[in-house]
């Protein structure tokens, strides 16, 4: 066989197996890859921001129903998008550059506007560094090619796979909104309650408070007000996982105030509230909640929105 | 840069294209592309591993050249000895300091030196082992210096075998790269199957092998016997399938570049004693053991018999367990080894010795399993976990032999297909036993080769798994 011969075989074959992988594209969904619609969107107007607290409990298509707004759920998880350059970056390139009528809903925790350090050398470990969002150089347009290959760690084949099995325990909706299909069972709950404080407990001592995440909250409000309102919300969780939580920071809330009032954004904080939801492990409030804490914080805003108004 | 990271693809692509369709078809120009690849993905993967690797690499060049000038003698002996623990110091203060001082303060329960954690380079051990037995060989004369420090880098930073070997001798490799590599259709075809079964047994085999001994081995302290003898065994086959998976893409990429490196595995699961298992087993590093270790320590204490070989062999392997680390683990591991060895230097073998089996089938086939098994429960002492922990976990394999298994993270029609995933792998290695490498299938029909690679690819395609988290021998 001649070279050339070799070659041209080599290359069908080659293109033969990108054809499977592209063919592979439209079966891709939130079920899939959980965050696929935030990063396959267009730009939005308005966001929802923060991590899984944020990401489960708060439905855009409330805040449709009661303000009218189309916002894109925006949240990932802790480890992805705490306050920091990286996601700051990602929020930026998903915001429509003349915007200037949104609604930003930034949620925020102490472990979001904290840091972690490595028990044995100390060091500060930049966790959002190593995720998906510094990875992408696109954020926005469907379907986010590039999002796939280097989220999804398997063979693209079993995109087909997993969704012909339609086993998957959950979904990022077109909205941003990621639903965890898990039924309450107090028992269940309680279990995992232990497991999740336990946890946070035992990575408290490597956990401190982080000026360089909480001036990065600041720069990030700073560039939302040019786009529209920003509100800033503490969603309650389950009382033991909040002992945690004050033992971590326990100024939290007068600090995320102070700030607040400097940079003319509302802040609602919804621990008091803890005891009208029910939460799947302590701190992420079960799907069959997140409508009644959505609806709670649309209707926050109306109010605040009325109040202005007058 | 991992070998299955998507962005390996274009650089390998790119180097093959180059090499093979652009460039003038000269050594040189091949050298040059070689060498700036190989640049290239070290300092992606780890740039300052690169510049230390340059910088230990043109000292040693020097070094040995210098030493090679000078007369037979006290002085050269000691610029010998000097040479050889600089590499050692070099590689004790990234490799063994930190862990050193770990277990010396756990032993005296104090933390007054914590030195934090030290940094390691990528590929320092494979790259030291290759130096020290650089300067051994021409010490010995067994070799001549390279006079060309282009090529001596080349040598040093090839990229097929930087990141988990093989440990290349300089005269088995620098030859190869004095002449123009000529396109050679079945070297490169036979270096693309070796590539797609590394690929295979990395992200199908492996992959599902440590996601399986993760579920097996949920809660070590109360999990039954079985799920623990399951989980030694997913564990034995996710290193062998990691670690001999990378050493065929390493082999297979090499094959596709013109240039021949040591086959790291020879099928070692079907061995039958332990001395055919350790000739079958990282082949490159127990030939290095056998030649700068096992056969001096063995030649100088030849009066004392079997003791002598033992001792010699003892020492070869404290050295294996050694070169993964200085963990109480890699220490035990060690030691098992040899004393597995200890039944055939008592009927007069030695390190060399592999045959001594004209069984029959079945009692072949059990002698295999035995020892698949036995490597497999000592493959757990190759963890990060203390020594103390696993012979625990090894006790309790036999004490709650006859606890009910817990396999519910096991089972389900995914899993059972991963199951006959692996099972496949050890059967297509089973069907190329003799020849160089598991997908060699040349010798077949075409319609044969082509169900093969269909199989294989869609099994990728379907099954793959990429973690992240790259090559476990990565880390040694």
């Amino acid at each position: 066989m001649e070279k050339r011969t070799f070659i041209l075989k080599l290359a069908a074959v080659c293109s033969l197996i990108v054809l499977l992988h592209v063919a592979m594209i439209p079966f891709v969904d939130g079920t899939i890859l959980i965050y696929f619609h935030k990063c396959s969107s267009p730009k939005q107007h308005s966001l929802i921001i923060g991590a899984s607290r944020a990401s489960q409990a708060l439905m855009p298509s409330v805040f449709k129903d009661s303000l009218g707004i189309d916002i894109m759920n925006f949240a990932f998880n802790g480890t992805t998008s705490p306050y920091s350059k990286v996601y700051s970056h990602a929020i930026n390139e998903k915001i429509e550059d003349n915007s200037t009528k949104g609604t930003f809903i930034l949620c925020v925790e102490p472990w979001s506007i904290g840091m972690l350090r490595d028990s044995i050398t100390g060091e500060l470990k930049y966790t959002e560094e190593k995720n998906i969002l510094n990875e992408l150089c696109f954020f926005n347009g469907y379907p986010n090619v590039e999002f796939i290959a280097k989220d999804y760690d398997k063979g693209w084949g079993n995109i087909a796979y997993t969704r012909w099995r339609k086993n998957s325990s959950i979904t990022g909706h077109e909205d941003g909104w990621i639903e965890v299909m898990r039924e309450i069972d107090s028992t269940d709950i309680a279990k995992r309650t232990k497991g999740k404080a336990d946890g946070m407990r035992s990575s408290l001592p490597y956990f401190s408070f982080s000026t360089e995440r909480l001036n990065e909250l600041t720069q990030l409000i700073a560039q939302l007000k040019k786009h529209g309102e920003v509100y800033l919300v503490r969603l309650p969780v389950a009382k033991g996982i909040f002992e945690i939580e004050e033992e971590l920071n326990p100024t939290f809330d007068s600090l995320i105030t102070t700030m607040c009032t400097s940079y003319n954004a509302h802040y609602f904080n919804m621990q008091p509230l803890h005891e009208e939801m029910v939460f799947n492990d302590g701190h992420h409030i079960n799907r069959q909640y997140a409508p009644k804490c959505s609806s709670m914080i649309a209707s926050w805003i109306k109010g605040i929105a009325t109040s202005e108004k007058k | 840069m991992s070998f299955t990271s998507l962005s390996f693809i274009p650089l390998i692509i790119a180097v093959m294209l180059l090499q093979w369709v652009v460039l003038p078809k000269r050594a040189f120009f091949q050298n040059v592309l070689i060498l700036v690849s190989s640049l290239a993905f070290v300092a992606l993967s780890d740039w300052k591993a690169a510049i230390l690797i340059a910088l230990s690499g043109a000292i040693n060049f020097v070094l040995v050249s210098k030493m090679h000038t000078l007369a037979e003698g006290t002085v050269k002996k000691w610029f010998f000895y000097f040479g050889c623990i600089l590499n050692v110091a070099l590689l004790s203060y990234f490799k063994y300091l930190h862990d050193l001082v770990a277990g010396l303060q756990s032993l005296f329960s104090t933390d007054t030196f914590n030195l934090g954690k030290i940094y390691l380079p990528l590929g320092i051990s494979f790259f030291t082992f290759q130096l020290i037995g650089y300067w051994i060989d021409v010490y010995n004369e067994e070799t001549e210096p390279e006079k060309d420090l282009f090529v001596f880098f080349t040598y040093l930073f090839y990229f097929p075998k930087f990141v988990s070997g093989p440990i290349e001798r300089l005269q088995n490799f620098t030859p190869q790269l004095k002449s123009a590599r000529q396109f050679n259709i079945p070297q490169v075809t036979d270096g693309m199957r070796q590539f797609l079964w590394g690929f295979f047994k990395k992200t199908v085999v492996s992959a599902h092998c440590l996601l399986f001994y993760k579920s097996l081995y949920a809660s070590p302290d109360s999990m039954s016997g079985t799920n623990l003898l399951l989980a030694a065994v997913m564990n034995g086959i996710y290193v062998y399938t990691d670690f001999s998976g990378y050493s065929d893409m390493a082999c297979g990429i090499s094959k596709g570049l013109g240039i021949r490196i040591t086959n790291n595995f020879a099928f070692p699961f079907f061995a039958t004693n332990i001395g055919e298992f350790w000739k079958r087993w990282h082949i490159s590093l127990t030939t290095w053991i056998m030649t700068y270790v096992y056969t001096p320590i063995a030649f100088i204490l030849r009066r004392q018999k079997k003791m002598g070989t033992f001792i010699a062999i003892f020492s070869a392997f404290i050295i294996v367990g050694i070169w993964h680390g200085l963990k109480s683990g890699y220490l035990v591991y060690g030691c098992l080894q040899a004393l597995f060895f200890l039944p055939l230097v008592l009927k007069g073998g030695n390190m060399n010795t592999s045959a001594g089996s004209n069984t029959s089938g079945i009692v072949s086939f059990l002698r295999m399993l035995a020892l698949f098994l036995l490597v497999c429960i000592t493959a757990l002492f190759v963890r990060e976990i203390p020594a103390s922990q696993t012979l625990k976990e090894i006790s309790a394999l036999l004490t709650r032999a006859t606890q009910a298994p817990d396999l519910s993270g096991v089972l389900g029609v995914t899993n059972a297909i991963c199951w006959a995933l692996i099972a496949s792998c050890f059967a297509v290695e089973w069907i190329n036993r003799k020849q160089d490498h598991g997908l060699n299938i040349q010798r077949l029909t075409a319609p044969v080769r082509w169900s093969f690679y269909i199989f294989v690819i869609l099994a990728i395609f379907f099954f793959s798994e990429f973690p992240g988290g790259g090559f476990i021998y990565a880390q040694f």
